[in-house]
């Protein structure tokens, strides 16, 4: 079991990954054309997926679609990694007084899931990919100082770390050196689950109108334009969602895979 | 006459690489009788117990042959064991810290083991019955014990709590897994001091008490509770007799080895001596 | 409920965490405000529009009061949540808390049940996926959620509308009734809503409450609970329901937070008028006081909620050992 969430995780990853990179440089059609003479076409050797109610090729914007669902998911747990992790680090190895505070603070970030992040930006800068983006990047720091912390706790509370104290040697150091060294793994799990936190997001914040604008193609926007042809077109609506599903699956598979594959707890020989 | 215990052949192992734990162990144990099982940690002797209680976890693979009164236990449901579990057959664990529910007062876990085998009655009675069995126990205040939360009370009562638990049926069967590890040296006297007296308390039927397979890794303190002894190392049994045999005449080299620890042992005060007197 | 505390150390406890819910609301506050009205871009230029001339914008950011210092009003804008005063919309003028009462019934309800749903589905299955998890439907329990996490609860929305409201034709597809109207107009309107939101947040919540419950089961005290006589699944359920809640609890609060999130979307599914659809119009109109007001309430319940949970904790836990760091990522 512990095999397959690592096998399936890593398939449907790297076939999000490969038609993002595929689309950079060949679509069947342009994934933006419009042409009305040929709008909701039934699948066919030239329109693989059919055409939509403006007659762009399904399958060319379902592939550019995982273009925008992976900048957004990299810049986000990005942000989120680079505030997150030395918030993390600093509330693990500081002071007291100081690692209350930075829970505190994080617990306030719970509070403010993307979706709120992004109606608030929305409201002063419109919809945009950067907004979406900003809002999930900010959304998923508490998470990442949480994991960073109580990996930092753990590790700080070793022997080796005790006696490194005792000998002299500087916090910044027994971070670099120690820390951040055993809590990558940790970290690389985070993030693949944080991953698909954030595919997830982006398709309710497009489908909102909160993140990427038309007509970039997203896969969130690609249901909401479906919605209205839910009965006569049901393809419409089935593929993306099909895409956005197996992208989250993806990235949670793959995370549980890395994580059971980390953790010897779970192996259970007594 | 068949013994009340009759192992054959136990073998166990664990997980998809079929990892060893315990190889052809052979075990009788009649009524009354007190057998001792000594190991270092990671010899099998745990994994011997919980398997006999039918208490290993789902990915071990038991064969073998465990018949208690003449009943075939390998292969039986859990439900079938549950009836068994609490009732003939009573185990004392090893983590007096842990291995009481955290959640819950230390009264309403032993009125539990009345209530699961249908011997519950009234429920004033219940509690009559908890308070009784908590004082035979030897424990000083058994209503501000029955009304505590584990954590509020001592290494040594909560020991006492588990083995309540584990006798409050009378079983015919007790198991006792490192019971006093965990406990200092003068507590783990008394403790083991009590166990052997409410051992001892003889069944109006059977005309013996309670039978004991008790494991230890500690020499003296299975030779204070024993008068027979098994001798495990990695999976296997090395060496069986009376304490006494075993004792003045050990025959394999790890048991010889053994022997020159305890003795070690001897030297530092406090600790219970491994004379032949008191196991015989 | 609160075993080991006396009075007065239940009493200084509750202190502190409401006094940690206040500093939290104020912080809340200032990030709501600041990220509304220190970003750049002109409000009054976006409402009127491009071409407008430089004399009605003026005119129209002194009406909204915009050029004031911002310190000014926030302070202003803080002074009028303390008292219940949610300001006023930049169009109508109407006082938001005015507006904010009837939607807000529509989707505190719809969070309520949907978080109520979301446990009677979670609570079963975890329990089941981590006593089975060695066995075929242990895993597929555990596969399930995991598929149910990766739909996002607008798609289980549409999946449902099609099935029950198109296909079947047993409920509406969308509108709103409300309770005092007519109860089973109400009751048959929000039902899909309720489940989707249900459905989506159980997926989740059950891989809490099954790693809470599988974490619980490797514990000495569950094994000393089978060895006195109970079965394996009832051992865990009277032994370990204590113990996994309290993990389970800690993620309750970020379920309700997340709750408000699927709500917000749920709302533009089924065409209710609730909090959502509010702040959407909003959104659209660029009424910040609207938007700042409102996402304010929903994030002050969330913390609210947050401390409650908090709270409950202590009363769960008879060691009173505060395991903060148990809250669980999203």
């Amino acid at each position: 079991m512990r095999r397959a969430s690592l096998v399936i995780g890593t398939t449907l990853v790297a076939l999000t990954v490969l038609s993002g990179l595929l689309s950079l440089v060949w679509t069947p059609f342009d994934p933006v054309g419009v042409d009305p003479r040929s709008a909701l076409q039934a699948p066919s050797g030239a329109h693989w997926l059919g055409t939509d109610q403006l007659g762009s090729d399904v399958f060319s914007r379902l592939i550019s679609g995982a273009q925008i669902c992976l900048v957004v998911g990299l810049v986000s747990v990005g942000i989120a990694a680079v505030v997150g992790i030395p918030l993390g680090v600093l509330s693990g190895m500081g002071p007291d007084w100081l690692s209350r505070l930075v829970v505190r603070v994080t617990d306030v970030l719970y509070a403010f899931p993307a979706v709120l992040l992004a109606i608030l930006l929305a409201a002063v800068l419109g919809g945009s990919t950067v907004t979406g983006l900003v809002a999930i990047g900010v959304a998923t720091i508490p998470v990442f100082t949480r994991v960073t912390r109580a990996g930092a706790l753990q590790v700080m509370s070793q022997d080796h770390i005790t006696a490194a104290r005792v000998a002299g040697i500087g916090w910044f150091t027994i971070a670099r050196r120690h820390v951040l060294p055993n809590i990558a793994p940790l970290l690389g799990v985070q993030a693949s689950v944080s991953f698909a936190m954030a595919v997830l997001a982006e398709a309710a914040l497009s489908y909102l109108g909160l993140g990427t604008q038309p007509p970039t193609p997203t896969w969130g926007r690609m249901l909401y334009d479906a919605r209205v042809l839910l009965f006569s077109h049901p393809g419409l609506a089935l593929w993306p969602a099909a895409a956005i599903a197996a992208a989250v699956l993806g990235f949670n598979l793959l995370g549980d895979g890395l994580r059971d594959l980390l953790d010897p707890r779970l192996r259970e020989v007594r | 006459m068949a013994p009340m215990l009759q192992v054959r052949d136990l073998t166990v192992r664990f997980g998809r690489r079929q990892q060893l734990a315990v190889e052809g162990l052979d075990l009788d144990l009649d009524r009354g009788a007190r057998v001792g099982l000594i190991g270092e940690s990671g010899s099998g002797k745990s994994v011997t117990a919980l398997a006999i209680m039918g208490l290993l976890p789902e990915n071990a693979h038991v064969t073998g042959s465990i018949r208690l009164e003449g009943t075939e236990l390998v292969g039986r449901s859990d439900r079938h064991l549950t009836r068994l579990r609490g009732d003939a057959l009573g185990m004392v664990f090893q983590e007096p810290m842990t291995a009481l529910d955290p959640t819950m007062k230390a009264g309403r876990q032993v009125a539990e083991v009345y209530r699961l085998h249908g011997r519950g009655g009234a429920k004033g009675h219940a509690r009559e019955a908890v308070i009784g069995e908590l004082a035979a126990m030897g424990l000083g205040e058994p209503e501000r014990v029955a009304d505590s939360y584990p954590h509020q009370l001592s290494g040594g009562q909560r020991q006492r709590v588990l083995m309540a638990m584990a006798l409050a049926n009378r079983p015919n069967l007790v198991i006792c897994d490192e019971p006093t590890t965990a406990l200092d040296v003068t507590v783990q006297a008394r403790v083991l001091q009590t166990l052997r007296r409410r051992l001892d308390v003889v069944d109006d039927a059977q005309q013996t008490g309670a039978a004991c397979l008790f494991i230890s890794h500690d020499l003296a303190v299975v030779a204070s509770m024993c008068d027979h002894l098994l001798v495990m190392r990695n999976g296997r049994v090395v060496e069986r007799g009376s304490l006494h045999q075993v004792i003045s005449g050990p025959r394999h080299p790890y048991t010889r080895g053994l022997m020159a620890t305890s003795r070690l042992d001897l030297a530092s005060p406090g600790s219970r001596l491994p004379t032949i007197e008191e196991g015989a | 409920m609160l075993p080991l505390l006396g009075e007065t150390g239940r009493l200084r406890l509750v202190l502190g965490r409401v006094a940690v819910l206040v500093a939290s609301l104020l912080a809340a506050s200032a990030i709501v405000f600041w990220l509304v009205n220190a970003l750049p871009g002109d409000v009054a230029q976006v409402m009127l529009g491009n071409s407008s001339d430089p004399a009605s914008v003026a005119e129209l950011r002194a009406r909204l009061g915009l050029d004031r210092p911002l310190l000014v009003r926030y302070g202003d804008w803080l002074a009028g949540l303390a008292t219940g005063d949610l300001g006023h919309s930049a169009f109508t003028g109407e006082a938001v808390g005015g507006l904010v009462a009837r939607p807000l019934t529509v989707t505190f309800w719809l969070v309520a049940l949907g978080t109520l749903g979301s446990l009677v589905v979670a609570v079963p299955a975890g329990l089941w996926a981590a006593h089975r998890r060695r066995h075929w439907d242990g895993f597929a329990v555990n596969a399930l959620s995991q598929v149910g996490m990766a739909v996002p609860a607008f798609l289980a929305g549409i999946a449902l509308v099609l099935l029950f409201a198109v296909n079947l034709r047993w409920l509406p597809a969308n509108g709103y009734v409300s309770f005092g109207s007519d109860p089973a107009g109400w009751f048959r309107t929000m039902l899909l809503p309720v489940v989707s939101i249900s459905v989506i947040q159980g997926a989740a919540l059950t891989r809490y409450v099954r790693s809470a419950f599988v974490e619980v089961g490797t514990s000495d005290h569950i094994r000393t609970a089978r060895s006195i006589g109970w079965g394996r699944l009832s051992a865990l359920w009277r032994h370990g329901r204590r113990e996994a809640s309290l993990q389970v609890v800690t993620v309750l609060g970020l379920q309700v937070a997340a709750g408000f999130a699927g709500a917000i979307v749920v709302e533009q599914v089924f065409v209710l008028p609730g909090l959502g659809s509010m702040l959407m119009n909003a959104v659209a109109s660029r009424d910040l006081m609207v938007v700042q007001s409102v996402v304010m309430v929903l994030v002050a319940i969330v913390l609210v909620v947050m401390a409650l949970l908090d709270l409950s904790y202590v009363a769960l836990d008879p060691r009173l050992r505060t395991r903060r760091d148990g809250r669980g990522g999203q």
